[in-house]
């Protein structure tokens, strides 16, 4: 028994000294990111998503870049110019160079964006869509022509990463999603899926070597976890901070809190073109959301300060019109009105539900930051105007192929006009349903509106921007006095970092590892 | 006893092939992956021309066949979130899942069985209460729970262990192995204890019913009349009879226990299978979410095997036959 | 089943503290399920009756011993822990019996005739118990709730799929061995139908091994219940059971809410020692070789 006892002892000791040593101590050259999600595929085309983008974006470049606020800087392209206003000429930079030392050259490009379009898996076919062709005039001159006058191409090519030909005919698919060439500042090194993937600096990229010359990106896609690992000193930089952790990673020492207003609007949808709708349950069994009054009484029975407070914990922003003040679009004079519960329960008289009715409100888990939460806190807020509400919280990957089979009545979703301008909501989302001419893609609720419709088109075929805007805010004034929609909130990026880190976060949500110093 | 071990592999296929058709058929039924492979903005044009491609507009019984056909050759496709073969993703991270399962199971044993047999032989003993009341506090408590309060205390109150991932990891004959570093064990503390306490509880519930059912019996006042000393007649002929049980349970919870790993790793963002596949069930990933269930199932299968023929050489009577 | 037999077995199983503790606290929480509704200060499943302004409130139970809303703080939705965990408990132990009376009728049934009939029909029927039980029971479970979605009655179905083959495997044994008792032998002789002798005859006597399985796997059956709502695949989000609580509150835990996960935990445990305990006694009172 002795024995086993100091041999206990022991034991215990020894763990106790395994604890106190400090865990991975890494070089003061090597950043660790704690991210939300971890990339999908080092194969740029692969799949548009914000963190495989924002990613791929530190290993590829593109013709032209989107700087912090969105503005549109030359990249692999230092100008450009239109012959006519379908054609478009990039000259190239001549000192660019794969990682893997071979020249960058327009054949790279062409190669590039016809990937981009053709190729059966790419998910960036849409952004490429208006582009007809490409033409290679000399190694670093490219000729691309555009189906239609196209103002915002540049626009575009911002999101369409330049891989270079020869690596890409030399390798199958399955071997691009994890390795990588490209022109970016930083060089893949290894990925363990699930555990890191890490990145060296490139040091012959044409914009000068990164300062920061080692980077691990370590996927913690729980949350609780990614804070621990952030006031821990596990990691430098975290992104998508939980609300609720704010408070706690400002009062720590050595960490601080950024955040930025992000592009991202909350809002929901609903079903206003069929008489039976699936999820709802009225005495009549006709759809009550095809009543505009119906659809008001639900804007002003909700109350969004209460979510912006209690679930959101004040990061977000109450919206009132359907995309933010940094959007191109936007118009200062709308406010949004405030929580009106009488107000909501006698327009719901008047349209014949004094006892109200029964809907199911469908919403991912796991797409928005809290979408379950607000979608409860929702159905709370019309349970006290009379509604019975139910919430049907999903995986996005159901989610969304859900909405898009129309099996939905009332759902919460999000809308980011990634290019800063409103054009991208108000032809895809508010313009009537129009797929062979390309609008209203995601108009999952059918609203239809001819002088809308009229009014967006304008917009689109104009290249005049004042006059733009004038199409766009009286459309957009049409369309909210029609209550096709029910904004909710403006989302804000929460990131935290040491402060040992200088760096300011995007309005894109994507995180360039190039900006970055480490003090 | 060579015709029972034959009937046995025979057996093992048959549960495998069932399993498979099983998962399949429900796998099929359960949502359109095409559509969460493409962004939202493709065209009905790309999204056919997708399914063309992954072969999944031909007739049920042709993918299933076909689907048969590659499993055999080790192939069970490639996952739609991360395009790579679904195998390889699961067998990546059976280290770790292993890892935790067999930690955890040492842990279990190598307490439970004395605690058991304690309590066995000296019942009276406050010591003995101890055992059995704390064992039926352990079976009694959720395996996610427990997780979450040793976090609690251990992690975020006192800051002594951490609460998730691996840890420092190093390379041992080909596998990652995250004991053989101070940065490892320490990680592997909190959810190997979490998982263990689950599995004392019913060793020790076990090892002492079985002993004490045992130490009932002829043979025992036999050998202590015969003046045998307690200490032999405990250690040496009792537990052999009460080891036949043991192994058995043993074997049957390391199984559960790798199933259940799906909650004791998302608790713990342990990089095992379990982790994989709850993400691949939300991510509608589904030829991960096949690949695990047949490869669980493998080795569910082969542990029973495992475990039946060491019955078999355990208990004479079936040998005899 | 005669008035002293029960006597007999009250008498002896009265003789543990333990046993009777358990039955004690089996009780109390039965009671407290059951009076849920009357009990509880406020109803947690009506949307209406929750308001954010009241989210995430600390217990203030044990600082001023009042019985009031909140007494053991709030959710991230206003809901009164108190009494989300009682109309918990309901749901475990609604859950719990139906799940046990579904797959003890199911197996037992089956297992009765698997083990009268004999023959092909006892071959096929154990082949795929087999099979299933080859096959980790948590794993059945998941994949059902993750195809059929969320739902109370879906998880009742899905975790009687999972029980049956304990019931089946247990009541095919004993009536293997009633079959061949002479009492059997004489209703076949007098005629009576293989189906009448199976359920006034055979089923009686192997009700006792039955109610002992019962037991182990009612508990199983709550934690199964609780650990498929705590991954997100066992009842929708705003009719909240234990499990969905403890996964809320694990969400929150860092943030230095921890009463959203400890107290529903309590309450699972109480619930589940409390059955253990009870289920123990029973199983040692009727367990013959334990008797000197």
């Amino acid at each position: 028994m002795k024995s086993i006892k100091s041999g206990a002892m022991w034991l215990f000791i020894a763990s106790a000294i395994f604890v106190l040593i400090p865990g991975a101590a890494f070089s003061a050259d090597t950043l660790i990111h704690g991210a939300a999600s971890e990339p999908r595929s080092l194969d740029p085309y692969y799949h548009s998503e914000t963190p495989t983008n924002s990613m791929n974006k530190n290993i590829y470049d593109c013709l032209v870049d989107f700087d912090a606020e969105l503005n549109i800087h030359p990249s692999l392209a230092h100008k450009w110019e239109n012959p006519d206003n379908l054609t478009w000429v990039f000259y190239l930079r001549k000192d660019v160079t794969f990682h893997d030392g071979t020249p960058f050259t327009a054949q790279d490009v062409k190669f590039s964006i016809e990937r981009c379009k053709t190729w059966e898996k790419s998910g960036f076919k849409a952004t490429a869509g208006q582009i007809q062709s490409v033409e290679v005039v000399d190694d670093h001159t490219v000729k691309i022509t555009t189906k239609q006058p196209f103002g915002i191409l540049p626009r575009k090519l911002a999101q369409i990463m330049i891989m270079s030909r020869n690596f890409v005919e030399a390798n199958t698919d399955e071997y691009l999603t994890d390795h990588a060439i490209g022109t970016g500042p930083y060089k893949l090194v290894d990925w363990v899926k699930g555990d890191n993937l890490t990145l060296a600096a490139n040091e012959d990229y044409f914009r000068g070597a990164p300062i920061i010359k080692n980077v691990v990106l370590k996927p913690l896609t729980n949350a609780p976890t990614r804070t621990a690992a952030l006031l821990s000193g596990e990691v430098h930089v975290m992104d998508d901070v939980p609300v609720r952790d704010v408070d706690r990673i400002k009062a720590a020492k050595n960490v601080s809190v950024s955040s930025r207003p992000s592009l991202r609007l909350i809002y929901l949808q609903m079903d206003q073109d069929r008489e039976n709708s699936p999820k709802v349950e009225t005495p009549t069994g006709k759809n009550p959301l095809m009543d505009v009054r119906v659809r008001k009484a639900l804007y002003y029975g909700i109350d969004e300060e209460a979510i912006v407070k209690h679930v959101m914990n004040g990061f977000a922003v109450p919206a009132g019109q359907l995309y933010p003040s940094s959007v191109f679009g936007y118009d200062d004079a709308i406010k949004r009105p405030p929580y009106d519960p009488e107000k909501a329960k006698a327009l719901l008289k008047e349209a014949g539900y004094p006892d109200g009715f029964g809907i199911t409100l469908d919403s991912p888990n796991d797409r928005y930051v809290n979408d379950d939460k607000i979608a409860q806190a929702i159905a709370s807020s019309l349970a006290r105007i009379g509604l019975k509400v139910t919430v049907n919280a999903i995986p996005k990957k159901t989610f969304f192929p859900m909405t898009d089979r129309r099996e939905t009545s009332f759902f919460l979703i999000g809308w980011s006009c990634a290019d800063r301008d409103a054009g991208a909501f108000l032809d895809g989302i508010a313009h009537t349903y129009d797929p062979d001419r390309g609008f209203g893609r995601y108009n999952r609720g059918r609203y239809s509106n001819p002088k809308v419709d009229e009014l967006i088109e304008a917009a689109s075929g104009t290249v005049d921007p004042q006059q733009r805007l004038e199409c766009m805010k009286q459309a957009q004034t049409m369309i909210l006095d029609d209550q096709a929609f029910i904004p909710l909130h403006f989302q804000e990026d929460i990131y935290a970092k040491s402060d040992s880190l200088d760096w300011t976060p995007r309005a894109d949500h994507y995180i360039w590892y190039y900006d970055m110093k480490l003090n | 006893m060579l015709g029972y071990l034959l009937k046995r592999i025979l057996q093992c296929f048959l549960v495998l092939f069932c399993v498979s058709f099983v998962v399949f058929v429900i796998m099929y039924h359960s949502g359109d992956p095409v559509e969460m492979m493409l962004p939202p903005e493709a065209t009905q044009i790309q999204v056919e021309e997708l399914r063309r491609h992954l072969g999944l507009d031909r007739p049920f019984h042709i993918q299933y066949l076909s689907f048969l056909k590659n499993a055999l050759r080790g192939d069970l496709g490639n996952s739609f979130i991360f395009n790579k073969p679904a195998v390889g993703l699961i067998v990546e991270r059976i280290p770790a899942t292993l890892e935790l399962a067999v930690s955890a199971m040492l842990l279990a044993v190598i307490i439970g069985i004395p605690a058991g047999m304690y309590a066995a032989v000296r019942p009276g003993s406050w010591l003995s209460k101890t055992i059995m009341s704390g064992s039926l506090l352990g079976i009694s408590l959720p395996v996610f729970w427990l997780g979450i309060l040793f976090v609690l205390i251990f992690s975020v109150v006192l800051g002594w262990l951490p609460s998730s991932g691996r840890g420092e990891t190093a390379v041992f004959a080909g596998v990652r192995l995250g004991i053989l570093t101070p940065d490892g064990v320490a990680h592997l503390i909190l959810p190997a204890a979490t998982i263990a306490v689950f599995q004392l509880a019913l060793i020790i519930r076990l090892v002492r019913a079985g002993m004490m059912e045992v130490l009932l019996q002829d043979f025992i006042k036999f050998l202590k009349a015969k003046g045998l000393s307690e200490g032999r007649v405990i250690f040496i002929h009792a537990m052999k009879n009460i080891m036949i049980p043991v192994v058995t349970i043993v074997g049957l919870q390391l199984g559960n226990i790798i199933a259940f790993a799906i909650v004791t790793e998302t608790i713990f963002a342990w990089p095992g299978m379990g982790k994989l596949v709850i993400d691949s069930i939300h991510g509608l990933d589904r030829p991960v979410v096949l690949a695990y269930l047949l490869i669980v199932s493998l080795m569910f299968v082969i542990l029973n095997f495992l475990v039946d023929i060491v019955y078999t050489f355990l208990d004479p009577r079936i040998r005899l036959k | 089943m005669n008035r002293r037999a029960l006597l007999e077995f009250w008498e002896e199983f009265s003789e543990s503290k333990t046993g009777l503790a358990g039955g004690l606290l089996t009780l109390l929480c039965l009671s407290a399920a059951l009076l849920a509704p009357v009990i509880s200060p406020q109803n947690p499943y009506d949307l209406a009756q929750l308001y954010l302004q009241n989210s995430f409130m600390r217990p203030t139970f044990f600082s001023n011993w009042s019985y009031e809303p909140f007494m053991l703080g709030s959710d991230g939705q206003g809901r009164c822990m108190f009494s989300a965990i009682l109309y918990g408990l309901r749901i475990s132990l609604y859950v719990g019996l139906a799940s046990t009376i579904i797959s003890a009728a199911v197996g037992t049934l089956l297992g009765l005739i698997a083990g009268y009939t004999g023959g092909r029909t006892d071959a096929v029927i154990m082949r795929i118990a087999d099979i299933q039980l080859s096959f980790p029971a948590i794993l059945i479970a998941l994949v059902i709730m993750a195809i059929w979605g969320q739902g109370l009655f879906k998880i009742i179905i899905a975790i009687s799929v999972v029980n049956w083959v304990f019931y089946a495997r247990t009541a095919r044994g004993s009536t293997l061995s009633e079959r061949e008792k002479d009492y059997v032998d004489a209703a076949r002789a007098v005629g009576v139908s293989p189906a009448v002798i199976m359920v006034r005859e055979i089923l009686p006597n192997i009700l006792a091994p039955i109610i002992v399985i019962a037991t182990v796997r009612i508990a199983h059956a709550i934690i199964l219940e609780s650990t498929l709502s705590f991954l997100g695949l066992g009842v929708p989000i705003t009719e909240p059971s234990l499990g969905s609580l403890i996964n809320e509150g694990y969400n929150v835990l860092f943030s230095g809410y921890w009463w959203i996960t400890v107290y529903p935990g309590v309450g699972l445990m109480l619930i589940v020692l409390g059955i253990n305990q009870l289920g123990d006694r029973l199983r040692d009172v009727l367990n013959p070789r334990l008797k000197r």
